[in-house]
């Protein structure tokens, strides 16, 4: 059965979402960067959006001999529910969802939904994730979209089940239909609750062959028993004891292990390749070359990787010239004509209407800088794969099962319903996980060999041979008028976005996430410009993507145009958040949690603040940090507080925001790819450098509002976008000193200490 | 064929390896042949510390130590660190108090590591903790709870 085939018709609320969600570039970039094609209301767009279609390479290593699919397009949800929740004999309730569990918790939130939607409890509450015959289609897991978009989905089927339920319960009890209501997995007389049938009873087994009616009443949030409790996520009591079973653990009888032949730098074709001596090593099983991409297979760990070692391979040079050093000097030299964003669209043939510009009396221009980053998950991708003439099966690590279905498909030629994806656990991914690529490897290779072939990323190839978040550049070009107000607000990024270098399709790389400033503020006369230059490394997204490059330029202007009207940093936003209550209240909030007590210029305290918005939340941030003799900027407290509209699990937002603060510290820090001429020059941890326990936030301070009534807003990543910006803040608070090109390394911190002629201790 | 024995979480494993071969490494013994998949690959250069287990009670990174190097100890991997009448060691146990895990993935290592360290420095520091946990990396950025579940299972009998 072909995926679409089992697609009915979108709902009108999930319409509405996507239109919502499709307007903010989210699916457009991701489908994208995934080599996807994409529905879209207006079809240039659609066009515009999809490289694959469009017969350009995407940004996959393999995309040269394996492309995806133009085929595999983005399919909206069915609306059946049988498709999302089955009920057996026991009552218990099993939601369907292609959406992967890795440590976000949207497991536990589903359960809460349902359970409440219901009237059932959490142990009655089991998941069947992401296995591509069992769950209905969705594009992936990544860009805060889950709950937003999968929660309103289940709760909507899980209240047309309990409908069913009431309908066959009233049957059953022999009464009139009014005379029944659902209670803790029964449904009930509710006169006599002594009379009563459970779920199990009822429906156990059965498919209710009901299609999702959105005029079905939800439940009334003030009831909810649930939703909106803070609960620890399920699965922790696996995590620590090595039951849980990620991609890499998975092992079945026969398996055999692979490695790749890669080249030394990306670009380098293969010339020669010699297997003679990798044939004479014990438990060789075979060899494999198909273009560029070249592969051995052996029958343990170390005799594949001593057949690898004795591949004698030729590769071409690969002498670019660029390099981390020269990277934003490329992205300006090799910009695009440049798209605006965030303007009121104009009708064809229309003239734009310019933006009224206020007079500006005191200037102001930062710039700012961000490099590469790796998502450098600890768990590399990997898969397990057995190829037979009867099926396909792939067990891995993915944030997309269906795009490791389709990959899979076209590297084997065979048909998607022929391949059946178990995705297990995910050990990170923060958009590492989306392409297939493991998979496509393990494949080809149990293929060739015909058995199970077991395939994973060594360290240094996961830094080398994946993607990254692309480097970027950005001018804000603002001032002050007369008043002591901003005058005008002029925005150019300049991202990475053309890879191979060689053709001119952009990548997806989602780097206009936050860049438009009325996304939050009430600014006058604004122009913003994303530009697309030439990207030596294949750009794409990594968690927030362009929203913590942009949030930092953004907020840092605006702190530096406060000093300049003789502000606080709190006060001078306030007044240009008049018409967006909800970041008035994370603000006050914020301050309040805190304590922050913002002055006009640097208070020699290091506290930073920071606001953003991105996937429909609004995050504020202040920071405390102090500096290390030897410029270690290190975090004494960081304080966050979240509005995501409807919080359906406080405790899980808060580990996730907790995470979101750590983990954006780490390339706020000290993170960088230093490449040259295609090849990645800092491939270990060791040379990467991502923060450890010493760096890592000492306390971490969550507040989460709570709107019972409201639509459920992103988690996953709003809390990472601050960040950089909080903690450039703070250290001016602390210095005096502007950080202007992230990472704030050591050496960073140092020579713009030096440059302001401030020195160490500060204070001393 | 050649056999090697190895002593795991209290028990005689035997497994199909030289035990004089340099390049087998623990660490893949313990998850390909003896099916132990809780200790984690995430480097194979002992910089991330996800691989960590412990040789007489001391962490070692098994992936880089050659099986030749513990045939004479005894190995306790993440999945032997439960008390003998199988509740949850304390420092597991306060990992699931505080709800530490996100993903997971890099949990195994830590909890070896600071089960061990609380073994030999009972009451640490903050300065201590910090620096016992440096070798580990955690993607998810559960650095925060990690360092509280440690000052936590410091409190535990």
């Amino acid at each position: 059965m072909a995926i679409d085939s089992r697609i009915t018709k979108t709902s009108a609320a999930e319409r509405a979402l996507f239109a919502d969600l499709t307007r903010r570039t989210f699916f457009k970039g991701a489908a994208a960067a995934a080599g996807l094609a994409i529905v879209f209301k207006n079809p240039s767009v659609a066009q515009e959006a999809s490289p694959a279609a469009n017969g350009a390479p995407s940004a996959s290593w393999l995309a040269d001999r394996y492309a995806p699919p133009a085929s595999f397009a983005f399919l909206p949800p069915t609306d059946q529910v049988d498709a999302y929740l089955s009920i057996d004999e026991n009552g218990v309730v099993t939601f369907k969802t292609s959406l992967i569990e890795f440590g976000q918790g949207i497991k536990t939130g589903f359960m809460q939904l349902i359970a409440d939607e219901l009237y059932t409890s959490l142990d009655k509450i089991d998941s069947v994730m992401g296995q591509t015959d069992l769950v209905p289609f969705n594009i992936g897991t990544f860009g805060s979209l889950s709950t937003q978009l999968a929660g309103p989905t289940l709760r909507a089927a899980a209240a047309n089940m309990r409908e069913w339920l009431l309908d066959l319960g009233a049957e059953a009890l022999e009464v009139d239909r009014s005379a029944v209501s659902a209670q803790a997995g029964s449904i009930i007389v509710t006169d006599d609750p002594s009379k009563s049938i459970t779920f199990g009873e009822l429906a156990g087994g059965q498919l209710s062959a009901r299609t999702i009616d959105l005029e079905v009443p939800l439940k009334d949030p003030a009831t909810y028993e649930f939703v909106g409790q803070p609960i620890h996520r399920v699965d922790s009591v696996a995590k620590v004891t090595g039951m849980m079973q990620y991609g890499i653990d998975a092992r079945i009888e026969g398996m055999v292990y692979a490695k790749v032949v890669r080249p030394p730098a990306l670009g380098a074709e293969l010339v020669s390749i010699d297997f003679s001596e990798a044939e004479t090593v014990p438990g060789f099983v075979a060899s494999y070359v198909d273009g560029n991409f070249a592969a051995v297979v052996a029958e343990r760990v170390e005799q594949v990787a001593a057949a690898l070692a004795a591949v004698k391979a030729e590769w071409t040079e690969v002498n670019t010239g660029n390099t981390s050093e020269n990277i934003h000097d490329l992205l300006r030299s090799t910009a695009d004509a440049g798209q605006p964003l965030g303007a009121e669209p104009v009708e064809e043939g229309a003239t734009p209407v310019p933006a009224v510009l206020n007079e500006i009396v005191t200037p102001l221009s930062v710039t700012i800088s961000n490099p590469y980053v790796n998502h450098a998950p600890i768990e590399p991708h990997t898969a397990l794969a057995n190829v037979t003439p009867e099926k396909v099966e792939i067990w891995t690590s993915t944030q997309s099962p269906f795009e490791s279905q389709a990959g899979v498909a076209t590297a084997l030629g065979r048909e998607a319903s022929e391949v059946v994806v178990y995705p297990l656990a995910a050990g990170g991914a923060f958009g590492a996980k989306i392409m297939a690529h493991a998979e496509m490897v393990a494949a080809v290779l149990s293929n060739h060999v015909g058995r199970p072939v077991k395939y994973w990323l060594t360290r240094e190839e996961q830094f080398q041979f994946t993607q990254f978040r692309p480097a970027m550049v950005v001018d804000v070009t603002t001032g002050l008028d007369a008043d002591g107000k901003i005058a005008s607000w002029k925005y150019d990024a300049y991202t990475a976005a053309y890879y191979p270098e060689t053709t001119d399709m952009p990548s997806g790389s989602a780097s206009d996430w936050g860049a438009v400033v009325t996304e939050i503020y009430d600014v006058p006369g604004v122009e913003t410009m994303l530009y697309g230059g030439h990207s030596p490394l294949p750009p794409y997204f990594w968690r927030v993507n362009g929203a913590a490059t942009n949030a930092f330029a953004r907020e840092t202007a605006i702190t530096q145009l406060a000093e300049l009207a003789g502000k606080d940093p709190v006060t001078f936003r306030l007044e240009m958040l008049e018409n967006n209550p909800v970041m008035t209240g994370v603000l006050n909030d914020l301050v309040a949690q805190s304590g922050y007590e913002p002055t006009v210029g640097p208070s020699g305290k290091g506290v930073g603040l920071a606001l953003a918005y991105d996937a429909n939340s609004s995050v504020g941030q202040v920071a405390k940090i102090s500096l290390g003799e030897d410029g270690i900027i290190y975090v004494d407290r960081f304080d966050c507080v979240i509005d995501c509209g409807l919080a359906v699990n406080p405790q899980g937002i808060t580990d996730q925001v907790e995470g979101s603060i750590n983990l954006s510290l780490s390339p706020t820090l000290g993170e960088e790819i230093k490449f040259e001429n295609g090849k990645v020059l800092n491939n270990t941890f060791g040379q990467y450098n991502p923060i450890r326990q010493p760096q890592a936030a000492k306390e971490v301070v969550v507040g989460v509002r709570q709107n019972l009534g409201a639509r459920m807003g992103g988690v996953g990543e709003p809390a990472v976008a601050p960040v950089i910006a909080a903690i450039a803040a703070a250290f001016y608070d602390l210095t005096g000193v502007w950080l202007l090109d992230v990472p704030f390394t050591p050496d960073r911190v140092l020579a713009a200490l030096e440059a302001a002629g401030v020195s160490l201790p500060i204070g001393g | 064929m050649a056999e090697t024995t190895l002593t795991v979480n209290g028990q005689q494993r035997t497994v199909p390896v030289d035990s004089a071969d340099e390049s087998v490494m623990l660490l893949w013994v313990l998850r390909e042949d003896l099916g132990l998949t809780g200790t984690k690959f995430g480097c194979g250069l002992a910089e991330c510390g996800a691989c960590t287990v412990h040789l007489d009670g001391e962490p070692i990174r098994a992936c880089i130590t050659p099986i030749s190097q513990v045939v004479n100890g005894e190995i306790t991997t993440i999945e032997g660190l439960a008390n003998e009448d199988g509740s949850l060691h304390k420092v597991q146990e306060a990992w699931v108090e505080l709800g530490v895990p996100q993903c997971g993935y890099c949990q195994s290592g830590q909890i070896m590591e600071a089960a061990a360290f609380l073994d030999s420095n009972p009451q640490p520091s903050d300065d201590e903790i910090r620096e016992a946990m440096a070798g580990h990396l955690c993607r998810c950025g559960t650095y925060t709870r990690i360092f509280n579940a440690i000052k936590l299972a410091a409190t535990k009998a």
